[in-house]
């Protein structure tokens, strides 16, 4: 007996809307991340800079790619706008939070041992 | 079985499978792998986090004039080489996405173009991490050289790990391409697998300025 499963994909959801993007904003994503990535590199690279002057303007940019692939790749920005109400924004905020906390918690625990 | 010994016909079942009605919006599919790349975001912040501790310990007993700590360590990195992996990741994280919108647009001759071009990007992204690590072994900074180059090798060993299992799943969905079984309706197995490809790109990012720019 053969069993044909036949699926038909039935766009039922109100709440779920199909956002089809062109290709220009990928490749535009893109570009910004190469030049974060260069800019990172020449900041370093440089030589000039050292302590918080060095490290904080790093620590930006990579929040900074980070939150655009996250965004746009990764269709975050889009999925979370169309959820249905703030529960899950709410939910992934703090879990980011919380997560955040549990390394700066293991962090401050186990620096004093070194 | 019919009575005079041949096969019946196959009783053909059409099963029609209707999308789930979910309270929050979203597939069950993609919040299952978002779901994932949480737990993801414990292991890669646990290993980052003690690569920090490990690196800073390293720094201390060198300072210290420590003789039973191999002094070798970030002075080995070669950032353009890297800058240059980066770049590659980069892009191939544009290449799926390009893909993922070319099968959306039923485009599946391109599709599998940027596929294959994201499967290329990724292994070259792994062949550089190959190299990266046998120069650095050869300069002599092997695994158990000191506590910095254990926690190193264990962050972007398991990063590397996570790419080559993501070049693994996009091969499989290359081949089902190849099959005609990746059609605009089952774009979402696409997308989750894109999901974990940014992810893994992501992790880089942060890998990529907190261990190689901050060393």
């Amino acid at each position: 007996m053969t069993d044909h499963l036949v699926q038909h994909e039935h766009h039922t959801s109100a709440h779920v809307e199909e956002h089809d993007h062109g290709d220009g904003i990928f490749w535009k994503v893109f570009v910004v991340l190469l030049l974060l990535t260069a800019a990172e590199v020449a900041w370093v690279e440089a030589d000039t800079f050292s302590g918080v002057v060095l490290v904080a303007p790093l620590l930006i940019m990579m929040a900074v790619k980070f939150w655009l692939v996250a965004a746009f790749f990764m269709h975050l920005r889009f999925d979370l706008a169309i959820l249905n109400g703030r529960l899950f924004t709410w939910a992934f905020a703090s879990s980011l939070v919380l997560a955040v906390g549990v390394y700066i918690a293991v962090l401050a625990t186990f620096i004093d041992r070194i | 079985m019919s009575t005079s010994g041949t096969l019946a016909a196959p009783h053909v079942e059409e099963v029609h499978v209707e999308e789930h009605h979910t309270s929050l919006g979203l597939s069950n599919t993609k919040l299952a792998m978002w779901i994932f790349l949480g737990s993801e975001c414990l292991l890669f912040g646990a290993l980052i986090s003690s690569y920090l501790i490990s690196t800073a310990r390293f720094h201390q007993e060198v300072e210290a004039g420590n003789p039973n700590v191999n002094p070798v360590g970030p002075d080995l990195f070669d950032i353009p080489f890297t800058s240059a992996s980066s770049f590659i990741l980069l892009m191939s994280s544009l290449t799926v996405v390009l893909s993922l919108n070319s099968v959306k647009r039923a485009d599946y001759r391109s599709s599998r173009i940027w596929l294959g071009a994201t499967i290329v990007l990724g292994s070259t992204f792994l062949a550089g991490q190959i190299y990266e690590f046998t120069a650095f072994y050869n300069e002599g900074l092997g695994y158990t050289t000191n506590v910095f180059s254990s926690a190193f090798y264990t962050l972007t060993g398991f990063h590397g790990a996570h790419v080559s299992g993501g070049i693994v799943m996009l091969a499989s969905l290359l081949l089902l391409s190849f099959r005609g079984k990746l059609k605009r309706d089952r774009a979402e197995t696409l997308e989750v697998v894109a999901l974990y490809w940014h992810f893994v790109d992501i992790v880089w990012v942060l890998i990529f300025t907190i261990v190689y720019l901050l060393a």
